[in-house]
């Protein structure tokens, strides 16, 4: 183990996208646990569109992080050290340890994780926040229902690559969108629409707001369910 | 029902197409995250009055009690191969996090993107 943590600290709130002077990185001596606590040795750290929300100033849903402080975000990793009765040493574990490469956590929020089950990353997605975003925004929020027509934009990002498959299994029989025509470049394999764009599209659905850049890769695939039964 | 991810244009042009009775989530507006003017309004909203549709907000920490529960029914669908998870992981430790970060707002990412910082 390392003796040495890096972390990344927000330094300024970003107009637009975020630069590097709104970053400072920090190097300290890796922490000790204290009563209560423990370490995780971060193996991998969940990047988010969320987070560039977290960085603004105001209210929102989630407090926003404060300059100075770390960068929020979840990550897993392996308890390197404990004194906490819920947490061993060598436990793998998921919580919102923030980017760096050691947290010291007293365990709120934390779960422990199988990486015998799924990789340590797919904790951060499919298993994890974007994958249960997808899950209960489709199955509780929507109620989607077989027979029902399912859009989802975005749908080569986390979130969206998990709902789409859902929307599958839940409306049933995917279809080709009739509302998005895109060239297909390396479309998901539980997603016969899902499409990725570098030229501007010519549909109605077709413009990509965030990124105008030229030749960019337009983010805003979009994948659509259909089930052939009747509702 | 339209999963909204992207919003701005993207959910304008949803809107125009919507069916009687539709339901509209709106999970994220990534087109819109790093606008330095006001954000971009759906200017089709009226549709939702044509078409008796719904459009409503989510978060997802307000469904932490049942986690466990979507956990299990996710990975049990992923043993199945009914779903696949797909994860972009990037190298390069806590270092590469500013321009790493950056790739969502780019379309650069495909699935789940990871910063890989130890092992």
């Amino acid at each position: 183990m390392s003796q040495t943590n890096r972390r990344v600290c927000l330094a300024a709130r970003p107009s637009g996208l975020p630069k590097p002077s709104d970053w400072d990185f920090v190097e300290e001596p890796v922490p000790e646990p204290g009563d209560g606590e423990f370490v995780v040795e971060i193996s991998h750290v969940s990047l988010d569109p969320a987070m560039r929300g977290w960085m603004n100033a105001g209210a929102s849903y989630i407090e926003p992080v404060e300059i100075g402080e770390t960068m929020r975000a979840g990550a897993v990793g392996r308890v390197s050290a404990s004194v906490h009765s819920g947490f061993a040493v060598g436990d793998h574990v998921y919580g919102v340890f923030g980017v760096q490469e050691h947290a010291r956590s007293d365990g709120k929020g934390v779960i422990k994780i199988d990486p015998a089950l799924a990789p340590a990353p797919t904790y951060l997605g499919t298993l994890g926040m974007t994958g249960l975003t997808a899950y209960f925004g489709l199955l509780d929020v929507a109620k989607v229902k077989e027979g029902e027509t399912v859009v989802v934009s975005g749908a080569a990002g986390a979130v969206g690559s998990v709902a789409g498959q859902i929307a599958k299994l839940r409306a049933r029989a995917p279809s080709a969108s009739p509302v998005v025509r895109r060239s297909a470049a390396g479309s998901l394999r539980s997603s016969a629409s899902t499409r990725r764009s570098t030229t501007r599209p010519r549909t109605s659905a077709a413009p990509c707001a965030s990124t105008r850049q030229p030749g960019s890769t337009c983010i805003s695939t979009t994948s659509v369910a259909r089930s052939s039964t009747p509702r | 029902m339209y999963f909204d991810n992207v919003g701005g244009e993207i959910l304008d042009a949803a809107l125009t197409r919507l069916a009687r009775g539709a339901r509209i989530v709106i999970c994220g507006a990534v087109s819109q995250y790093n606008a330095t003017e006001a954000v971009r309004g759906p200017s089709n909203y009226l549709a939702l009055l044509v078409s008796r549709a719904s459009m409503t907000g989510m978060v997802v920490f307000d469904y932490a009690a049942r986690y466990g529960e979507a956990m299990a029914e996710l990975a049990q669908w992923l043993r199945e191969g009914k779903l696949v998870s797909r994860e972009h992981i990037v190298e390069g430790g806590v270092s590469a996090f500013p321009e790493s970060l950056l790739k969502l707002f780019a379309g650069e990412n495909t699935g789940k993107l990871v910063l890989h910082v130890g092992d």
